[in-house]
């Protein structure tokens, strides 16, 4: 499968423009990050990538055929449905099976007859988490997907999921305002404020790939590396490239 | 001294409220009239500037000024005098104004018993209409399956002219009046004619009732209204064009209707023991097929006024 | 969870005995039971009444009125409102109807109903249009607010269509559709009994209270409201335990399958 492709993609609202000039790829079978401040800016990218929103300029290209899925921010499920309600709303009978098996890799077992008003917003992420993974979509787009689910679940839940993407082959596109989860998780990164211009990027991820634990020397000067690239993003100072 | 001015006038204003309540000495009478006949025969009362003349759309506004207290008399169909008495309103019979003036109007020739049986309006339950006709047939022993129910007399007779209704039993003068707006319309049935044929005296339609603490407190007063309610009649039966044109100034009834109504109202004045046995005798008759309409019971004695 | 039930359960009983005193002193102070009859007369009543001739075809030609009228405006008004809310156009078009039949007078409504129905169709109609324009604005306000976060995931997972109508949309409208039942249903009931006051059908409830009336029988009169009100608890209670079973998700309970 190609890469998806994003070139010179703008959007606008009310006149004021959320991001312009946004030229980024995502590598095939990697996960690649968005990092930046909480702000419209990334969401809106997401939303553009699976067609939620139309772009006022720019294209973006994905591989023919080929969908999203998407893990949106909110849990998003349906407070009516149970658990497994909610995973056969949205999928047939397989995706089902397969979001079941997820769940209990993200630690739910058991909680397929739980009402989404009985769970934890963590829980209820995670639940929305499997729901994505499960889909067959070739690419997935994570919008912040990890606020609400804490440190120490991270470090188990991310080197997880960067596993099973890896193994389906999926193209991932991480959105977060968390260096945390970039060290986590993605093997790319591109660095986005929320000032309606572009990004920088895309950067590399330095630590041994395949092992991401938090004991790892590596891991820690890795983190601190992302938290002050951030850092210079959110004084509204240049990035690295001096853009 | 400004505040004493005050509240003085204020007492002044709230007595006269109380005695006119009360219906002390010096206020002149209320009288509630109903439209139509039962009000007709009052019709130079409303002229005379002795008494306070209401005029009700049903008997509904009658009882109420009654029980309450805010009316001296007033002017009721005699089932509902019967009534009202039965349910402890304090009123007693004091005349009978006029004797039964229902007919059946259709631009059919259906006759009574048939024309019950298959359609025929009533205007209102518990009127005389009502307590009537329901009279006719359980004596005869005959089907009510036709009767329907209407609001009011002028809703019937507006029914009854627009082809809604097939026949209609109405009490002058809304017969008359609905006579003079169709020429297809005409009286099929003579209700005093059936009754007589069946049971064997003519019934009164109308009557006055007072209330007891007027005649008990004011009784020269009374005795005053009974001698000018005389009078009117009389003065109705002799000038139905004068009739109408106070009939239509107060009791909304269309005036050159009335006029041809008057003959046909049966007019007649009736008191003390000649009004008792002529009630009396009805109230009997109608104890003996629909009790409820009366409240179930004969009135007990005092209900009849004897000077 | 049961102490409170019966607590509040406790509260209510305590709320009626209490009406019920009041009721019984305003009786005795007044002394006249042609204006205000007491409550063992009124209830005296309501026996004789349901043993009465006729009691339960006139029960029964009220309730199949009452039964009509709302089938109707509840038919419609689904339909009317989730075209108005599923469509801008349609909104707009149809909210100044459901606005002016919301301000006609049952008065007027009835008095030209009489003229133009038979009089047992009258209370049909009136009930009809007047709940109508109620259960159609409610449920084209509950389709407005189906939640769009929802809505954007069924799009981007492509359910069809008629998964997200039984799995989305009936159960967001659900809470709309509850409360336009029981309000359709409780003024069909007092529109039905006051347009048979006045256009008077043969048989029905409206008509033995206009007897009642006519022929000054308040305990009767008492007993008829009680009956109706009674009449109304019941459905409230039935509407109540509906809404629980179906809202229980709201409760976040666990619930094995």
């Amino acid at each position: 499968m190609e890469d998806v492709i994003v070139r010179g993609l703008g959007k606008s609202f009310d006149g004021k423009p959320v991001f312009s000039g946004i030229d980024m790829t995502f590598l095939n079978g990697e996960v690649t990050a968005v990092l930046g401040p909480s702000g419209r800016g990334k969401t809106t990218l997401i939303r553009v990538l699976c067609g939620l929103e139309r772009q006022d300029e720019g294209e973006v290209r994905m591989p023919k055929g080929i969908g999203c899925s998407v893990v949106f921010q909110e849990p998003r499920l349906l407070p009516w449905l149970t658990v497994e309600g909610n995973l056969r709303y949205c999928m047939d009978g397989e995706g089902v099976g397969r979001a079941l098996k997820m769940l209990a890799g993200l630690g739910l077992e058991g909680f397929e007859g739980r009402y989404p008003a009985g769970l934890s917003g963590g829980e209820q992420q995670r639940v929305n988490l499997a729901r994505a993974l499960a889909s067959r979509e070739k690419v997935l787009l994570m919008d912040e997907p990890f606020s609400s689910i804490g440190l120490g679940m991270k470090a188990e839940l991310l080197p997880f999921l960067r596993e099973r993407t890896a193994s389906e082959g999926k193209t991932v596109v991480l959105v977060t305002h968390s260096p945390m989860d970039v060290a986590l998780m993605a093997d790319r990164f591109y660095l986005m404020s929320d000032d309606g211009r572009g990004a920088d990027g895309p950067f590399e991820v330095e630590i041994v790939k395949g092992g991401r634990r938090l004991d790892d020397d590596g891991f820690g000067r890795e983190v601190h590396k992302l938290m002050k690239l951030m850092a210079s993003l959110g004084k509204g100072g240049h990035g690295p490239d001096g853009r | 001294m400004k505040r004493l001015t005050i509240a003085i006038l204020a007492s002044v204003i709230l007595l006269s409220q109380l005695s006119g309540a009360a219906g002390l000495a010096a206020s002149k009478p209320r009288i509630v009239a109903l439209n139509g006949v039962t009000g007709l025969g009052l019709a130079q009362l409303f002229g005379s500037g002795a008494y306070e003349m209401e005029v009700g759309k049903a008997a509904d506004v009658a009882i109420a000024r009654l029980t309450t207290g805010a009316a001296e008399a007033a002017a009721l169909p005699v089932s509902t005098a019967a009534l009202i008495r039965n349910k402890g309103v304090p009123v007693v019979m004091a005349a009978i104004t006029n004797y039964g003036s229902l007919y059946v109007v259709s631009k059919g020739n259906k006759g009574l018993y048939d024309q019950a049986a298959s359609s025929i309006g009533v205007p209102g339950k518990g009127t005389m209409p009502d307590v009537v006709l329901a009279m006719l047939l359980a004596d005869k022993k005959a089907s009510s399956a036709g009767v329907q129910y209407y609001a009011s007399p002028v809703e019937l007779a507006n029914l009854l002219a627009a082809g809604k209704v097939e026949a209609a039993i109405l009490p002058e003068p809304w017969v008359s009046q609905v006579l003079a707006s169709d020429a297809a319309l005409k009286i099929t049935s003579d209700i005093q004619a059936e009754w007589k044929a069946l049971f064997g005296f003519d019934y009164p339609l109308s009557c006055v009732v007072m209330s007891e603490s007027f005649v008990k407190e004011r009784p020269e007063d009374a005795k005053k209204m009974l001698a000018d309610i005389k009078a009117s009649v009389a003065w109705v039966k002799a000038n139905p064009e004068k009739a109408s044109a106070i009939a239509e100034a107060n009791l909304s009834m269309g005036s050159a209707a009335t006029v041809a109504a008057v003959p046909r109202c049966n007019f007649e004045y009736l008191d003390g023991s000649k009004a008792k046995s002529a009630t009396a005798q009805f109230y009997g008759k109608v104890l003996q097929s629909v009790p409820a309409m009366i409240g179930g019971k004969l009135p007990d004695e005092a209900f009849y006024l004897n000077f | 969870m049961r102490r409170s039930t019966l607590t509040s359960s406790a509260y209510a009983a305590i709320g009626v005995a209490a009406l019920i005193a009041v009721w019984q002193a305003g009786s005795m102070l007044i002394g006249n039971s042609l204006l205000l009859p007491s409550p063992a007369e009124a209830l005296r009543a309501l026996g004789t009444l349901v043993r009465s001739r006729g009691f339960f075809s006139d029960l029964w030609a009220s309730t199949a009125r009452v039964l009509k009228g709302f089938a109707l405006s509840y038919a419609l008004g689904l339909a009317f409102g989730a075209a108005s809310g599923m469509m801008r156009p349609v909104r707009y078009m149809l909210s100044p109807l459901f606005a002016a039949l919301r301000t006609i007078p049952f008065i007027s409504l009835s008095v030209l109903a009489i003229i133009w129905f038979p009089s047992g169709t009258v209370p049909v109609f009136v009930a009809f249009l007047m709940a109508f324009p109620i259960v159609a604005s409610d449920v084209s306000e509950g389709m407005v607010s189906v939640d769009p976060l929802l809505i954007e995931l069924t799009k981007v997972y492509k359910v069809p269509l008629r998964k997200a109508v039984t799995g989305l949309y009936l159960p967001s409208l659900a809470p709309h559709l509850v409360s336009a039942f029981s309000q359709a249903l409780g003024m069909s009931w007092k529109i039905v009994v006051s347009a048979e006051v006045l256009s008077m059908p043969s048989r029905g409830i409206g008509g033995r209270m206009d007897s009642a009336r006519s022929f000054l029988e308040t305990p009767e009169l008492f007993a008829w409201t009680l009956l109706l009100v009674a009449l109304g608890f019941a459905a409230d209670a039935a509407l109540g335990a509906i809404r629980a079973r179906a809202f229980r998700w709201r409760e976040g309970r666990l619930w094995r399958m």
